[in-house]
């Protein structure tokens, strides 16, 4: 039972951090091209650069987003690992499939490829590094 | 940089670790879908083309302690064929390998077998 809280409240956040549309906006413009950076999602959005650190924060607390540094820059990802969660818990396989089909379809009419597609998944483990 | 999956070993000169830090950063290029991988998975001839015909990607490891108790691990897999086959198939292996890494740390005990048909199968890619 405990854990079920933990994973409750963990959706809470995942709720409240999709409920403002300027982050549904940063979530979108990753989901174009991933693994932008501060200034890129800033410059992209027309967002002042504090206002993108504020919502990238709270997106990153609830896991949505996750970040890589790559020498002095930090790069934002889209985290598969929360919206797969969403996905298990209420689509069935059955519409999964269709969602599947739904999605290869659409990508197929689009035909606009993202230019450099990358998948993150960002999780945490109860382990240690040498552990893991 | 050999790649070994169940009894299959794939061995090509482009199969290199790119960066090694260890505990904390591991970072290599993707295996070559050789005729033998394509065969233990069960992809169709044209699958295996168009699989062999995309850009090698590359995979990072990223390990963070959070604390003696956890840590965050983030897996980047970057340098993906724009709208390829290899992105469709990774983005649905990956979740399931974590998950069961996951669970595999904390109980000691792997996930049960896979109740849903493999990617390729979905994707309409294999004979099976």
């Amino acid at each position: 039972m405990g854990s079920q809280m933990v994973a409750h409240s963990e959706l809470d956040e995942v709720f409240r951090a999709l409920a403002d549309p300027s982050r549904r906006l940063l979530l979108d413009s990753l989901n174009e091209r991933n693994g932008q950076t501060l200034r890129e999602l800033g410059s992209r959005l027309d967002m002042a650069r504090q206002s993108v650190s504020k919502h990238l924060a709270v997106l990153e607390a609830a896991n949505l987003v996750t970040t890589v540094r790559r020498g002095r820059e930090k790069h934002h990802y889209l985290n598969a690992a929360p919206i797969n969660e969403i996905a298990e818990r209420w689509i069935t396989r059955y519409e999964q499939d269709r969602v599947h089909a739904l999605a290869d379809l659409e990508r197929a009419l689009e035909d606009t490829p993202v230019e450099k597609p990358s998948f993150v998944y960002s999780t945490y483990i109860r382990t240690t590094p040498e552990r893991l | 940089m050999s790649w070994h999956q169940r009894d299959l070993k794939i061995t090509d000169p482009e199969q290199v670790v790119l960066e090694s830090e260890p505990y904390r950063r591991l970072s290599y290029t993707w295996h070559t879908f050789s005729a033998e991988w394509a065969e233990s998975v069960g992809f169709t001839d044209a699958a295996h083309e168009r699989l062999t015909s995309e850009r090698r990607s590359k995979i990072t490891f990223e390990i963070e302690a959070l604390d003696p108790e956890q840590v965050r691990l983030t897996v980047l897999h970057d340098d993906l064929e724009p709208g390829g086959v290899t992105a469709a198939m990774i983005s649905q292996g990956w979740p399931r390998v974590l998950a069961n890494l996951k669970t595999l740390l904390e109980t000691g005990e792997t996930l049960p077998e896979n109740p849903e048909p493999p990617t390729p199968v979905r994707l309409g890619l294999t004979t099976a």
